[in-house]
């Protein structure tokens, strides 16, 4: 299997996203979008349930 | 077969007890993102994702990852509804699909905007924390996919061989799962939860962090 370049490995790669955050600050900006996410419980549990019959039992 | 290193995500205070350091590349798979994505309360993989980025990990999804994404979080909004509708889509024993979301849709037109901004800011969130990896849906790539199933023995699916595939091609050989199969891998570090099934798994394997070598798959 032929060895791809890691996007960040390019010359062209620029960071973006959590990326561009300091390296100390990423998991709290990582957390606050996680925390920010307003949805009915009922909505995850089917989320769950749909990718186990997507791809099999899992967990 | 079945020598994948895990690594389950038990925290003692800010100390990982299988584990005290980060792997340099990370690959994501649905099962983890889903799980990580749920809930708003103390969240495992959440919160090792976060102990990753603040390690200087970078963290990695794919066109799978956002494919199974969006499937899963479309089908979970008509879900919501399909109990009631399923009398009236059965036809000859069989629920039409089509039918059922179609007599959802006119019910509740509403629908497609709450699955629309779900699934942004799913994808927002998936596409900001980590980097998409691109791959080529090719012949090589079929006979890759399939080798990955066998060499695991057939516990891997199609689709959970597909993301090895893909982070294999990158070097990458870190994976964070909810997904029981991929411990079935070989030379590959395999993060999950903690519970009875991996703690005696573990026994018998090395669980060392295993470096990726192109030669040993």
């Amino acid at each position: 299997m032929k060895r791809l370049s890691l996007p960040k490995e390019k010359t062209e790669y620029i960071p973006t996203g959590i990326y561009s955050y300091p390296q100390a600050d990423r998991k709290a900006a990582f957390l606050e979008m996680f925390a920010t996410v307003e949805e009915k419980p009922a909505i995850n549990e089917r989320r769950m349930e749909n990718l186990k019959e997507l791809r099999g039992d899992y967990r | 077969m079945n020598q994948a290193s895990i690594f389950t995500l038990q925290k003692s205070g800010n100390i990982y007890e299988d584990s005290d350091t980060f792997p340099s590349e990370l690959y994501v798979d649905t099962s983890a993102w889903i799980t990580a994505y749920n809930g708003k309360s103390y969240n495992p993989v959440r919160e090792f994702m976060g102990d990753c980025l603040n390690n200087n990990t970078t963290l990695y999804h794919s066109e799978m990852v956002l494919s199974e994404a969006v499937h899963v979080n479309e089908k979970a909004h008509y879900d919501i509804y399909a109990d009631e509708y399923i009398p009236r889509a059965r036809r000859h024993g069989n629920v039409n699909q089509k039918k059922l979301r179609e007599l959802i849709r006119r019910d509740h037109p509403e629908i497609l905007d709450n699955i629309r901004v779900s699934q942004n800011q799913l994808l927002h969130n998936i596409r900001t924390s980590s980097i998409f990896l691109e791959y080529e849906a090719n012949e090589e790539m079929v006979e890759e996919v399939l080798r990955i199933q066998q060499a695991s023995g057939n516990l891997l699916g199609v689709n959970d061989a597909k993301h090895v595939y893909i982070a294999r091609q990158y070097g990458i050989n870190s994976f964070l799962t909810t997904d029981r199969d991929f411990i079935a891998l070989d030379n590959d570090n395999i993060y999950v939860l903690r519970n009875e099934k991996y703690i005696q798994e573990k026994i018998g394997r090395n669980n060392v962090f295993l470096e990726f070598d192109a030669n040993k798959y």
